[in-house]
């Protein structure tokens, strides 16, 4: 069945399938780009006595294994922040997760949030990146940084884009993003327990909104 | 001599003698009642109620020891007066007496010192007595206790905070059964449900009510514009009648003009200055966004005479006696008599003076509040206070504060709650949910592991874990603080806090006027916007959101009446004589709506079709009413309509003609199924969303950090947006969810009104006219710009008319996001 909810982007002459599932998938070496899933988050709250369901987290992996399958994906590259913050239970629910898909590889570029003990992680069975990895013709990492020589393009999470349409009569709806700028894109945050933040795009940005389950890019009004 | 000749004796040294109310509460005391004092502020009222306590307290053969009053306000400031003012008559009296405050402003070495050895009085805030039930040992604490004072009721009476006062009695009468409760009270609408709250529905003793018939004179003077033809026929600043006012400030020893708004009070206070500069030095400004340093200044300048003109908001409704006070001024509607009155009562705080108030209409048609106002004054037509029901959000706190102390226990304190009267009709399922929400996160058990706060041991609940003790005790409390940064001068000094949003949208070297001062910004660092103060220039005036108030509708009644003598030509009030031209050109153009009509003007113009309705209800109800109509005139053909409101009216605008015959005929102002149409016509979601940013502060999910420390707690942030969307997926029972629809029916869209409007409008006659020109009634709501729409379309079909705002390259860098949600 021929899929019609993502939209192909190019950048660098690769073909990207910005998802609606908050994923890029890059064609070509059946890659995934992920960012931002704050597994945990719930656990951690619900130890300081806010309580949240972790079912949350349940779905967001559903949705991963969803596209996995989909989209036949061999390789996932996580920008960071994969587990919210300290250890909790819901670590394991990971790792168990983990295993149903051994025949993925998974990559971990570490974010500020991912600061379990290394001999943690590696219970995830990832391949594990401190601050950034580069896969040409692109770099990736959790926050922007300063990248080597080399004509590369930067991927980052940590941001949690959104953006803020304006119409008439004072109305105004904000969407989780795609935010592609010169050098660098920044991915809308996967997990289901985060929110975003309202980027003001420049001219020459190209951004695109996530709702209802599709992808659309958004002419722009430069403001005066 | 007897205690009570004392205590005449000590008044008669001062050159006073007792009210007869003042005789009447001390003899009800020393009956061993309870109830409520109704006195406006200045009256005494203070005295009626702290001399039976001493008077107990001398004629009992054993002294007790250890805390036996309990006066509770709803001010910080308040606290402190009340503190001096009885400290001194209690010594005077030789009692040898500790008086002690204890609010926020106390410090933590002297509330140590106080939880040792509490003084034999405390005088303190809702927010502190639930500090102190925090603190434990309750029993041992209030073990001696008398007596209860809430004084201005009325204040917290109709709050969350008053909800505080009810579950703390409810807890201190069964420590100590047989304490007397008393409230002292300004006039409102329902006093005596406000007893009933107060002592809650399991109270045994003997009640009464005591009022003090104070015949304070109050005067009411509208500033008439001198060409009523000129005079704008929509606004809201009414700055065009600064002229008129400058001979009042001139004459008057100190003066209090109310404002509003924040930036309304911002504007007064600019304006003011540039018509008469000979001001500067005696003119201040105060409103809730100042720093406290700031506001403090301003308060004592005021008390001590050294002001002559201070610009104010509703921060200066109660509290402190600012006795130089000779007049006062208020700028606009006040949308409810009980708060005109009120601000009327700040001026001439002298038992017996007069007290004077000018009311500046912003426009024309407001001009028929100020008769409206008189009229309701003289007849003491008031508001009531509506007493929340069932705040679950308070209740959890409550809980927590509860488990944080001595622990509870299921039976005994389902009992004590039962007993308020917020919590009365509470069911045992609900009841089961917030313990069940407090001690394992939720129902489905498995989805709720490593859940800690409160934990269940023998049949006693308590919080063990020394973290989520110090953060509850750091949230206890209802105010919620809107999102704010603070603003400071580069060489140091706070001078207030500034919604962040204003902020974002200015450069370093951009100019705005805050606390009547023109500020230039230098940086944003974290938190906080450093400025330097700059030679008044041009500047922007920063405005703060929040909710308008809407007319209340006893104001709305008295509006409806004033506008239907104009008809019969039976005006008495100069407001309306003055307005005459204009009420004859809406008469000649449309119509004056009589008591028994309901008015409907059609028009026609370039925008498209309008349609004005003229409820006079109040914007609230307006907003829910036009939602209303909007949907049901919709079904009678696919429309879309954009919306505008005021409190007299409301416009739908559309670029069809719209079909209003056919909705009249099918029942447009039926009140059948109200309930199922409102929710199908307003974005109950939305809304609900907003309420449960201060109902999930309320409760404890989100934190606001620790105090003057710029990092909140590691990785324990979230939105209570993001946290209302996630309850609503995952925990779609979640009673706080179900408690934000209802405090949106209750308060937002004010259904019991709306209901009640419909009613009304059903047995008038309704007239439609068509003027060829806006008429004065419609045109200050064609102008009002705040817009919402009711649309039957699909999000597609919005989003491909919506925009993404492209900023210009300087501003827009993605380093400018300075929050990043993690």
């Amino acid at each position: 069945m021929e899929k019609t909810n993502y939209v192909k982007h190019y950048i660098a002459g690769e073909a990207l399938c910005l998802l609606p599932e908050r994923a890029i998938f890059w064609e070509r070496r059946k890659s995934l780009f992920i960012a931002d899933l704050h597994l945990g988050k719930s656990g951690h709250f619900r130890k300081a006595g806010i309580a949240v369901s972790s079912l949350i987290h349940h779905h967001d992996l559903e949705r991963l294994s969803g596209i996995i399958t989909e989209w036949k994906v061999a390789c996932v590259y996580l920008l960071g922040d994969l587990f919210h913050s300290n250890h909790n239970s819901e670590w394991k629910h990971f790792t168990d997760w983990r295993m149903q898909h051994p025949e993925v590889e998974i990559h971990l570029i570490k974010g500020n949030h991912d600061i379990l003990d290394d001999s943690m992680i590696c219970s995830g069975k990832m391949v594990v990146h401190d601050t950034s990895y580069i896969l040409e013709p692109f770099f990736l990492s959790h926050q922007t940084v300063n990248m080597p020589p080399g004509n590369y393009y930067q991927f980052n999470g940590h941001i949690h884009p959104g953006a803020r349409l304006h119409g008439k009569g004072l109305q105004s709806l904000t969407f989780p993003c795609y935010f592609f700028g010169k050098t660098g894109a920044i991915l809308p945050s996967f997990g289901g327990f985060t929110g975003h933040v309202v980027l003001h795009p420049s001219g020459d940005d190209a951004v695109f909104i996530i709702y209802n389950n599709s992808v659309k890019q958004m002419p722009g009004l430069v403001r005066q | 001599m007897s205690s009570l000749a004392k205590v005449e004796n000590w008044f008669s040294l001062k050159g006073w003698k007792p009210f007869p109310f003042q005789y009447e509460v001390w003899e009800k005391y020393a009956a061993g009642y309870s109830g409520l004092l109704n006195a406006p502020t200045g009256s005494g009222k203070t005295f009626a109620l702290w001399m039976p306590a001493l008077i107990e307290w001398m004629e009992q053969g054993r002294r007790t020891k250890g805390l036996q009053l309990l006066w509770i306000t709803p001010l910080k400031a308040l606290a402190k007066d009340i503190h001096l003012a009885v400290q001194q008559a209690t010594k005077e009296l030789n009692i040898p007496w500790k008086v002690e405050l204890r609010t926020g402003d106390v410090s933590a070495a002297r509330k140590k010192k106080q939880l040792e050895k509490l003084p034999d009085a405390l005088i303190t805030t809702p927010e502190s007595l639930h500090l102190l039930l925090a603190a434990g040992d309750s029993e041992k604490l209030f073990s001696n206790l008398k007596v209860i004072v809430a004084d201005e009721w009325h204040e917290l009476f109709g709050s969350k905070r008053g909800v505080l006062v009810e579950l703390a009695l409810s807890r201190l009468k069964s420590i100590k059964p047989g304490l007397k409760i008393w409230g002292i009270s300004a006039t409102i609408g329902n006093l005596s449900q406000s007893i009933e709250v107060l002592l809650g529905n399991d109270f045994k003793g003997n009640q009464c009510e005591v009022v003090a018939k104070i015949n304070k004179k109050i005067t009411i003077r509208s500033i008439i514009p001198d060409e009523i033809e000129r005079f704008p026929w929509a606004g809201h600043l009414g700055i065009k009648l600064i002229p008129k006012i400058l001979p009042i400030l001139e004459q008057s020893r100190s003066t209090l003009i109310f404002t509003n708004t924040r930036g309304q009070a911002e504007i007064w206070y600019q304006q003011l200055l540039n018509y008469a500069p000979d001001l500067a030095g005696t003119i201040a400004i105060h409103h809730g966004s100042l720093s406290k340093e700031v506001r403090a200044w301003v308060e004592s300048a005021l008390h001590n005479d050294r002001l002559k003109v201070v610009v104010c908001t509703s921060s200066l409704d109660l509290g402190v006696d600012f006795t130089p006070v000779e007049t006062v001024i208020q700028v606009g509607s006040p949308k409810g008599v009980a708060r005109f009155l009120q601000r009327a009562g700040r001026s001439g705080h002298q038992p017996d003076a007069e007290s004077t108030i000018y009311f500046v209409p912003t426009h024309s048609l407001e001009l028929i509040e100020g008769a409206a106002l008189k009229e309701a004054v003289e007849q003491n037509i008031l508001e009531d206070r509506i007493p929340y029901v069932k705040p679950i959000d308070v209740l959890v706190q409550y809980l927590v504060t509860l488990a944080v102390g001595d622990g509870f226990r299921y039976q005994e304190t389902l009992k004590e709650i039962k007993s308020t009267f917020a919590f009365a009709d509470l069911t045992e399922e609900e009841w089961d949910w917030v313990l069940q929400f407090i001690t394992t996160g939720g129902s489905a058990l498995e989805h709720y592991q490593e859940f800690s706060k409160v934990e269940e041991a023998d049949g006693l609940f308590k919080v063990y874990d020394k973290r989520t003790a110090l953060r509850h005790r750091l949230s206890i409390g209802t105010i919620v603080a809107d999102a704010s940064m603070s603003i400071r001068y580069l060489t140091g000094g706070n001078i207030g806090t500034i919604e962040e949003y204003f902020i974002s949208r200015l450069n370093p070297g951009d100019v705005f006027w805050f606390a009547g001062k023109c500020l230039s910004l230098v940086r944003v660092r974290g938190n906080t916007a450093y400025v330097r103060r700059i030679k008044p220039t041009k500047g922007q005036i920063p405005s703060w959101q929040g909710g308008r108030m809407p007319l209340s509708s006893q104001l709305s009644a008295m509006i409806r009446r004033k506008i239907d003598e104009a008809k019969h030509h039976r005006e008495k009030e100069i407001e309306i004589k003055v307005l005459k031209p204009l009420l004859d050109l809406q008469e000649q153009r449309s119509l004056l709506p009589g008591l028994n009509e309901f008015l409907i003007e059609q028009l026609e113009t370039e925008e498209g079709h309008h349609c004005f309705f003229f409820p006079f209800e109040g914007r609230l109800v307006h907003e829910g009413m036009a939602a209303l109509f909007a949907y049901r005139i919709a079904l009678v053909r696919p429309i879309t309509f954009s919306i505008a409101m005021n409190d007299y009216g409301f416009e739908l605008l559309s670029d069809a003609p719209i079909p209003l015959e056919e909705a009249i005929a099918q029942d447009l102002f039926s009140t059948d199924d109200l309930l199922a149409y409102i929710q199908a016509s307003v974005n109950a979601t939305e809304m609900a969303m907003r309420r449960f940013r201060e109902v999930a502060r309320i409760a404890g999910l989100v934190f606001q950090g620790f105090p003057g420390r710029q990092e909140k707690e590691r990785h324990l942030q979230s939105s209570a947006q993001l946290l209302f969307k996630v309850f609503s997926e995952y925990d779609p029972k979640n009673l706080l969810l179900r408690q934000c629809y209802q405090e949106v029916l209750d308060f937002q869209l004010e259904e019991l009104r709306l209901r009640k409007a419909l009613m009304r409008i059903k047995k008038q006659q309704v007239i439609i006219k068509r003027p060829e020109k806006p008429t004065p009634f419609a045109f200050p709501i064609m102008v009002d710009r705040m817009r919402e729409k009711l649309t039957s379309e699909k999000l597609e079909e919005r989003v491909k008319k919506m925009q993404l705002h492209f900023g210009d390259e300087k501003r827009s860098t993605l380093l400018k996001s300075k929050r990043i949600n993690r």
